[in-house]
């Protein structure tokens, strides 16, 4: 291990220089800029509620998005005891934005250089992911897409490279499970994951790589289909004009 | 969990294909035959035992038959005449318990150490190595062995320090009845991913009941077979390890042990009932529980019950999905009893990607009719099993342990095959 860190030091050493540019980039003036968007407070409020209430919405959970999002920031707030930590209550969900910023960022790295097979390109990437005026003005934010980048770029990261093994793939089909879990938009990666996962097996495990995968996800996000289903919620349970159909959007 | 060990790493699973080039012979194999009744199959299963590619004076077959049962003794003597070898016998005996470690006993017993020895070795050193290089092998009645297959366990003996080889068995007549392809696949799964895992993680091999090879040394350490357990080689397995016995697996489509499926749901139930209260009595017996090692015990725990846990879960789907959906319970409670359905859905997932596998690696034309019977015979089968394993249970409250024994009828031997079963000499 240390001959390994011994060998890439330099390597290790551009790395840390980028994460710490992009932790400059989206930390810096990080609780006034962008201003406080509502949707912060929506799902800050809904992570509070899941410790707080052991309900997943302070009020009716109308299926907005799907809930792993405000779980994992609920986790963050019980990790660093409580909303208030770093001040007002959303710099708290905003710091948790940066670390994920960071391990996003690093994840970059990682992809390119396991597509590149060098590092410079990975440091190209990870500027630019830090430095987009895009970035900085939403990944600040605590938004449901930011968690979920992070778990897609998991659940690619896993499956590139050669000499994939099938425990691998599971992953990362759990980890797309979770980011579809934290926005559904996450679907829209499925086909270029499937892609990669259809060209990096080996001829050996492909069949069975493919089909765990997909039933993998799959089952993870029936999950939320069934917890819906329990509830009564999946289907409409009667028609508007009766009056106990569901606030919709 | 360990259904898919074999395409778990690519790498890994190269370890468990037969060596490529053989080393020359050394080892001397004793095939014991145990047959009861098997008047229809056993003049091929001699002919291709006796066809191994090995050299005459380092081989025997030992066929083992009970008095009462004239009709195979008679294809055996006719099959001894017609190959016209010295090196095949038939022992025939009269005494009780009429099963197959009791004719494998007999056999053990009565290989043919003593008159070889004299002629080769005189001190008791040489003697010593002469002994440890002989190796007894088990063919059921059926079996269609490769020509090769003493040559893969001689390179594999002579070159690695172990002392029991298990080769893969595998059925073949996977259309013959609606669940035959299950039954085909369970084989696939076990022997080419269930014995490497269980071997390398668990450091414990639950033995087949053939093409199984163990040095001669070993079975006279544990004193040969238990004669009153109904899964003789699964007992052997677990005894051998706590002497200190090292166990190699392998499986090479082209090696394996051809077989066939039991000939009806009758059959198919008498064979598993078997497997299954065979497996209850080993657990009862203990021996797994001086096994050395902590996984090794847990490992062979797990073996021994989990004919019972799949039953278990089995019975819990509609249980449990009727008490979620009708009950108000914890929603995490509600949401997590309906994993066991989520498993079993995968199971049926990969039974589906495993038949096409199957015919990929043994050059058989695939068609989706062949998934489409695995969809449709999936939840007949683990009710087949389940009555199994109720069976088991109670047969052995009830106290009956003869043998119910499986009928053969040859289905194995006429599929044509990508993978030839024998490679004619020119």
């Amino acid at each position: 291990m240390l001959k390994r860190i011994n060998n890439n030091r330099k390597e290790i050493i551009l790395v840390l220089i980028v994460l710490i540019i992009s932790g400059l980039a989206h930390g810096y003036n990080m609780f006034n800029f962008p201003y406080y968007e509502s949707d912060e407070g929506t799902y800050l409020s809904q992570a509070w509620s899941l410790i707080s209430l052991g309900k997943l919405a302070p009020y009716t959970y109308w299926y907005d998005h799907a809930p792993a999002g405000w779980i994992f920031t609920a986790i963050w707030i019980l990790v660093t005891k409580g909303v208030f930590t770093f001040g007002f209550s959303i710099n708290s969900a905003r710091v948790f934005m940066l670390l994920i910023h960071l391990a996003s960022t690093f994840l970059t790295i990682l992809i390119a250089k396991k597509l590149t097979k060098h590092i410079y390109p990975g440091v190209i990437a990870a500027l630019i992911f830090s430095f987009s005026p895009l970035g900085v003005y939403f990944q600040r934010r605590l938004l449901l897409d930011n968690i979920m980048i992070f778990w897609i770029l998991m659940s690619y990261y896993l499956i590139l490279g050669p000499a994939r093994k099938l425990s691998h793939y599971i992953a990362s089909a759990i980890f797309l499970g979770i980011a579809i879990l934290s926005k559904e938009n996450a679907v829209f990666f499925i086909p270029g994951l499937i892609y990669t996962v259809f060209r990096t097996a080996s001829v050996v495990n492909k069949r069975f790589a493919i089909a765990g995968w997909v039933i993998v996800f799959a089952s993870i996000v029936s999950m939320y289909l069934l917890f819906a289903y329990l509830k009564s919620e999946l289907f409409r349970m009667a028609h508007c004009w009766e009056g106990t159909y569901p606030m919709s959007a | 969990m360990w259904m898919l060990f074999a395409w778990e790493d690519p790498e890994e699973s190269k370890k468990y294909k037969s060596p490529k080039n053989f080393l020359p012979p050394n080892v001397r194999f004793s095939a014991l035959l145990p047959a009861r009744h098997e008047e229809k199959v056993i003049f091929d299963t001699i002919k291709a035992v006796s066809d191994i590619d090995y050299p005459e004076d380092l081989k025997e077959i030992i066929v083992l038959c009970r008095g009462d049962d004239e009709e195979t003794i008679r294809e055996v003597n006719k099959s001894i005449e017609g190959l016209g070898k010295n090196n095949i016998r038939l022992l025939i005996f009269n005494d009780l318990p009429i099963n197959k470690p009791h004719g494998l006993n007999i056999g053990l017993r009565n290989t043919s150490r003593q008159e070889i020895n004299i002629d080769i070795l005189s001190d008791k050193k040489s003697n010593d190595i002469y002994n440890s290089n002989q190796v007894i092998t088990i063919f059921d009645a059926e079996d269609q062995p490769h020509r090769d297959i003493y040559n893969v366990v001689n390179t594999l003996m002579t070159s690695e320090p172990i002392d029991v080889v298990q080769s893969g068995v595998q059925l073949m007549n996977f259309r013959s009845k609606w669940f035959s392809s299950i039954n085909v696949l369970e084989y696939f799964f076990w022997f080419k991913s269930g014995l490497p895992f269980y071997t390398k993680i668990g450091n414990v091999t639950p033995l087949g009941g053939n093409t199984v090879f163990v040095k001669k040394e070993y079975l006279d350490m544990i004193g040969g077979w238990d004669e009153n357990c109904l899964t003789e080689d699964a007992d052997i397995g677990i005894r051998l390890v706590n002497k200190g016995a090292r166990v190699r697996v392998v499986y090479d489509e082209e090696h394996v042990t051809r077989e066939e499926t039991p000939e009806s749901v009758q059959e198919f139930i008498k064979q598993r009932t078997r497997w299954n209260q065979g497996f209850l009595q080993i657990l009862m017996k203990g021996d797994w529980v001086h096994l050395p090692q902590m996984k090794q015990k847990f490992m062979a725990l797990y073996t021994l019950i989990a004919p019972f846990v799949q039953m278990i879960f089995l019975l819990y789907i509609p249980i449990g999905t009727w008490i979620a959906l009708s009950y108000k319970l914890p929603m995490i409670v509600s949401m997590l009893s309906f994993v066991p359905s989520l498993l079993f859905l995968l199971q049926i997932t990969f039974y589906l990607v495993g038949i096409y596998e199957f015919t990929r690696v043994y050059g058989i034309k695939y068609s989706i009719r062949d998934s489409l019977n695995i969809l449709i015979a999936f939840f007949p089968y683990q009710i087949m099993l389940a009555i199994s394993s109720v069976r088991a249970v109670q047969r052995l409250v009830s106290g009956q342990l003869l043998w119910e024994k499986t009928t053969h009828n040859n289905a194995h031997r006429s599929i044509p095959l990508g993978v030839p079963a024998y490679v004619e000499a020119n």
